[in-house]
């Protein structure tokens, strides 16, 4: 006979509810098989991961270059602008162009992430439909480009302080990063939302580059808002608001006023996380016989 | 531990028919599943259908069992819950061990990639783990037999190539369950039947099969038992061969077959020494020719059930028309996997009353092996037979003759001379 892994003694069940282990039982069922299946994905995540990020610039001259290339124009605009005193904001302590880009970098995570996390379950449409395996990788590794991207644009920006001699608040800088964590978590659960959405419904996709434009209308990512315009009170119940200008304070101050906010919509963010996950885990095997 | 690996009670799956409900539906579904309502989903909502329709059946740990039907029914809607890609409406589905499938090889192929990029990925969304794939990576371009373009783009691939890399994965993951959907009618012959003792291999280790495929020579070659589907239902299941003619008869009729019973007689009226009829189908053609024994002969004229491959062989064939006719003799012989090894068409002229027909294979070229023949007496527009039949079985042992495993010897006998008496 040959050799059994461990993995062969589990038995699986199929029912109109869903898959279920045979032999597992007791409360938290769901929340369980989902550990376990981010677990057993792990490898399959960063499988995936490395076969986007090294696809996407596979046939172009410049290949891995453009994953720089693209945020140094963004960056150079900025330095562009800054010099050509188009750019006067008010109110900054530090030059405009560092924290317009830490801004950037934050909301780009955001708006980047859940266009990445929406496409990455449509690009996979043939897979979804032909293989049997964890489905929530797919989105887990569409959110790791995203991250990558993050990185590519925190080492410019960096960069840029050098240029400028500014140095970051030491202590608010590592606090600022950890801060940008329930912003990647609310990221990552809507990502999950529209990834599934738009596995049945393509609307998604069309409306989503209208809504990039929207948020960042909206949120204080450029120039900070202050007074009593209708814009500011939108601000203030904006958790967008909190979770990208709480870190940005943070690295450039140390210290931030928007401590409250900004706890609610971390709150926020790993609900919307929990749900987003739960509901994809859930629904994952519908979206197979309907994309 | 139970000796089950699969077991199917009641299981029926809808789909919609046009997109707009499926996205409404499918909408609806998820919003129910999130919120934990229980939707009944055993009923028909207006413009669904049942792809599959209230299949029950149990496969046992190392059967082979085939999925044989038209298509659309319901045989590759059964495969993907099976895989638990799609997840039953009603019923339920217990699979026991490790699930392998190869639905469609190369599904997750990335075309921008190499094809040893391609290999990680794609064993990885298989289930393997990337200490495993290290271990077998050269197994698998081994096996894929496309070493010289493995840092290829896969785009760049011929369809063929495709597949042999896409089956050389799926092959090394050691499945105890493997779910097999089509795959082996691509690829040129020696890749096919290098795939096809793959499986074999398999199945003596004890893997147990689900096949898929309208190559009945492959489903009868590989499975001991059947299902034969229509429009969603299993209408037969049980022994291959049964399954296959329920197949046959539709194909070939183009008839709804319902339960219906099918001859498949050892003892037929066949006269003593003649090959056993073992397998005709009854309402299949007309009927006005008898055959009455059929007999391959050696060369002193005595009827044999086993040869060499350099012999000469006469066919003898004992029949009784009710008029004069032109008709078409159809012949060939069919190996113990069903493959068709040998065969040829002689056009003839058949008189009232009784005769015998001789044809003479000189020598009879197959090689080792256990043969079925297959004889039929068509009209001479070749469509409806006055009379077929599988008959067998023999034996031919190569002797002197060199072959290679796998191989139809380039030489076929060209026009065997035909005498009838």
């Amino acid at each position: 006979m040959k050799p059994k892994s461990n993995e062969t003694s589990l038995s699986f069940s199929y029912t109109p509810l869903g898959p279920r282990v045979m032999g597992m039982s007791g409360p938290f069922m769901n929340i369980r098989l989902m550990f376990r299946e981010l677990f057993v994905g792990r490898e399959l995540i960063w499988r995936f991961f490395v076969r986007d990020f090294s696809s996407r610039y596979r046939q172009a001259a410049l290949g891995i270059l453009w994953a720089l290339l693209i945020p140094v124009i963004t960056v150079g605009i900025f330095v562009g602008m800054n010099s050509a005193g188009i750019l006067k904001v008010e109110g900054i302590d530090v030059p405009y162009i560092i924290y317009a880009l830490i801004g950037l970098t934050i909301f780009n995570l955001f708006n980047g992430g859940i266009l990445a996390c929406t496409q990455s379950v449509v690009t996979a449409a043939n897979m979804l439909k032909k293989i049997n395996f964890p489905r929530t990788s797919i989105v887990f590794a569409a959110s790791l480009s995203a991250i990558i991207d993050f990185i590519i644009r925190s080492i410019l920006v960096t960069i840029i302080f050098c240029i400028y001699r500014e140095t970051p608040h030491p202590t608010g800088l590592f606090f600022g990063l950890l801060a940008i964590i329930p912003l990647f978590l609310l990221t990552l659960g809507i990502g999950f939302f529209l990834g599934l959405i738009s596995g049945i419904m393509r609307d998604i996709s069309n409306l989503l580059s209208f809504a990039s434009m929207g948020f960042m209308l909206l949120t204080p990512v450029l120039y900070p808002i202050e007074g009593t315009s209708w814009l500011a009170k939108i601000s203030m119940i904006n958790p967008l608001n909190y979770l990208i200008n709480l870190p940005r304070d943070l690295i450039l101050k140390g210290t931030s006023d928007l401590t409250v906010g900004y706890l609610w919509s971390a709150g926020l963010g790993i609900v919307v996380f929990s749900l987003g996950w739960h509901l994809f885990f859930i629904a994952q095997t519908k979206i197979a016989e309907r994309i | 531990m139970s000796d089950i690996a699969i077991r199917v009670e009641n299981v029926s799956k809808k789909f919609a028919t046009r997109m707009r409900y499926v996205m409404m539906y499918g909408a609806l579904d998820i919003a129910a599943s999130f919120f934990g309502v229980n939707l009944k989903t055993d009923q028909l909502r207006k413009g669904e259908f049942f792809a599959v329709n209230d299949v029950s059946f149990e496969v046992k740990k190392g059967e082979a069992v085939g999925l044989i039907g038209a298509n659309g029914a319901g045989k590759s809607t059964m495969l993907k819950m099976l895989n638990g890609i799609y997840m039953p409406d009603k019923g339920h589905i217990e699979m026991h061990g490790r699930v392998g499938a190869l639905i469609e090889v190369g599904a997750g192929f990335h075309p921008m990639l190499t094809g040893r990029e391609n290999i990680y990925i794609n064993g990885s969304i298989l289930g393997l783990k990337k200490k495993e794939l290290d271990k077998k990576l050269d197994s698998i371009i081994d096996f894929s037999g496309i070493e010289e373009f493995i840092d290829m783009p896969v785009k760049n691939y011929s369809s063929g190539m495709y597949v042999r890399l896409g089956f050389a994965i799926a092959a090394h993951c050691n499945p105890d369950i493997l779910i097999v959907d089509e795959v082996l009618a691509v690829g040129d012959a020696k890749f096919r039947r290098k795939c096809l003792d793959h499986l074999l291999g398999l199945q003596k280790q004890g893997t147990t099969f689900i096949l898929v495929s309208h190559n009945m020579a492959t489903i009868e070659g590989i499975c001991t038992d059947a299902i034969f589907f229509n429009k969603g239902k299993n209408v037969y299941s049980g022994n291959s061969t049964v399954a296959i003619s329920y197949y046959e008869k539709q194909q070939l009729l183009g008839q709804d077959v319902e339960e219906q019973a099918y001859s498949l007689s050892s003892n037929s009226s066949l006269m003593k020494g003649s090959l056993k009829l073992i397998k005709h189908l009854p309402e299949y053609g007309t009927h006005d020719v008898d055959v009455q024994a059929i007999y391959l002969l050696d060369k002193d004229n005595t009827p044999q059930t086993s040869f060499f491959s350099n012999e000469k062989v006469f066919l003898k064939v004992e029949v009784k028309s009710n008029v004069d006719r032109q008709v078409i003799l159809r012949v060939y012989f069919r190996d113990d996997q069903g493959v068709t090894c040998l065969g040829t068409h002689k056009n003839a002229h058949l008189e009232k009353g009784e005769q015998e027909i001789y044809l003479t294979f000189d020598p009879v070229m197959l090689t080792t092996g256990r043969y079925l023949l297959v004889f039929h007496i068509y009209d001479e527009t070749f469509t409806l037979p006055y009379s077929n039949g599988h008959y067998g079985y023999f034996e031919v042992n190569s002797k002197t003759v060199i072959e290679s495993r796998g191989k139809i010897s380039p030489y076929c006998w060209i026009d065997p001379p035909l005498q009838i008496k």
